[in-house]
């Protein structure tokens, strides 16, 4: 009998103590990041050479529905940047309305 | 005009909302719905997928339905932003779809019923460059005034690139798209 050898990987985060645990293979782990002004932000795996950045919306809002970091300010993603070159991104769409009144 | 063109940014298409959203709470025995969609699971039972744009698209919520679909009107494939394997045309399905109300509101202040969805991933690692929202069709309406029925449209707040990495859309807390009162 071969025994099956599970994948353990821990996770964390860069910006702030949010530690994880898995088995088996887990593309991401996503959190509410207080380190990164309590947006939703992915852990690393421990030990990767990168940073976590959140990217303020590069537009006016325009009326649009986009998700606000506790600074106030509203963010359109969540990049993680890699020291090789490579990134992921985690984005953060408005949220399409149809209605008279706002804030709902 | 690009995606600014539309304010707010983010809209429900009001075709959708006519039909196949409010039409479906007649009953079919009273109307025609899309080909293709489904008269009892309605968009909880179809596939419901989402297609990455460029900014040379300019999102119009009142355009004619036959210019809501995929690869129609202003969201033709020339315009779409694509990986070869892992986010390639036409885009990725939605799961775990529902309805709830985001917001029961109050006498000062609107309420909201929202359609949400699973945060949607790439397939794998990934590349895309400039991609600055996306189109929310319906893939199972085949025929009728129009094929790949537009739901709603969603702006990223501007270019969004990644390289050789993963790529998910996380959603808003009160939905994919939403009704307000």
């Amino acid at each position: 009998m071969t025994p099956l050898l599970e994948t353990v990987t821990r996770w964390e985060c860069p910006n702030c103590n949010v530690t994880d645990m898995t088995t088996g293979p887990v593309p991401n782990r996503f959190h509410t990041c207080p380190g990164l002004h309590g947006l939703t932000a992915p852990l690393v795996a421990a030990g990767t050479d990168c940073r976590v950045v959140a990217v303020e919306r590069g537009d006016y809002l325009n009326g649009d529905e986009q998700r606000m970091g506790d600074d106030g300010k509203p963010y359109m993603a969540v990049e993680t940047r890699h020291a090789d070159g490579h990134t992921d991104l985690a984005v953060f769409p408005g949220v399409a309305r149809f209605g008279a009144r706002a804030g709902a | 005009m690009a995606w600014t063109g539309s304010t707010p940014t983010s809209r429900v298409f009001i075709q959708a909302v006519l039909n196949p959203l409010t039409d479906s709470a007649q009953g079919t025995t009273n109307l025609a719905l899309p080909t293709g969609y489904s008269a009892t699971g309605g968009l909880l039972t179809d596939t419901i997928n989402v297609a990455l744009f460029n900014n040379s698209v300019t999102p119009d919520a009142s355009v004619a339905v036959a210019s809501t679909g995929f690869n129609t009107g202003t969201w033709v494939t020339a315009n779409e932003v694509t990986d070869a394997t892992n986010w390639v045309s036409g885009g990725r399905a939605l799961a775990s779809k529902t309805y709830s109300i985001s917001s029961s509101g109050t006498g000062t202040t609107a309420g909201a019923v929202s359609f949400g969805a699973a945060n949607l991933a790439g397939g794998g690692t990934l590349t895309i460059t400039n991609a600055f929202g996306c189109l929310v069709y319906d893939n199972s309406i085949t025929a009728g005034t129009v094929a790949k029925q537009g739901l709603c449209f969603n702006y990223f707040g501007g270019a969004q690139s990644v390289t050789s990495g993963t790529f998910t859309i996380v959603w808003d807390a009160t939905g994919v798209f939403k009704f307000t009162n």
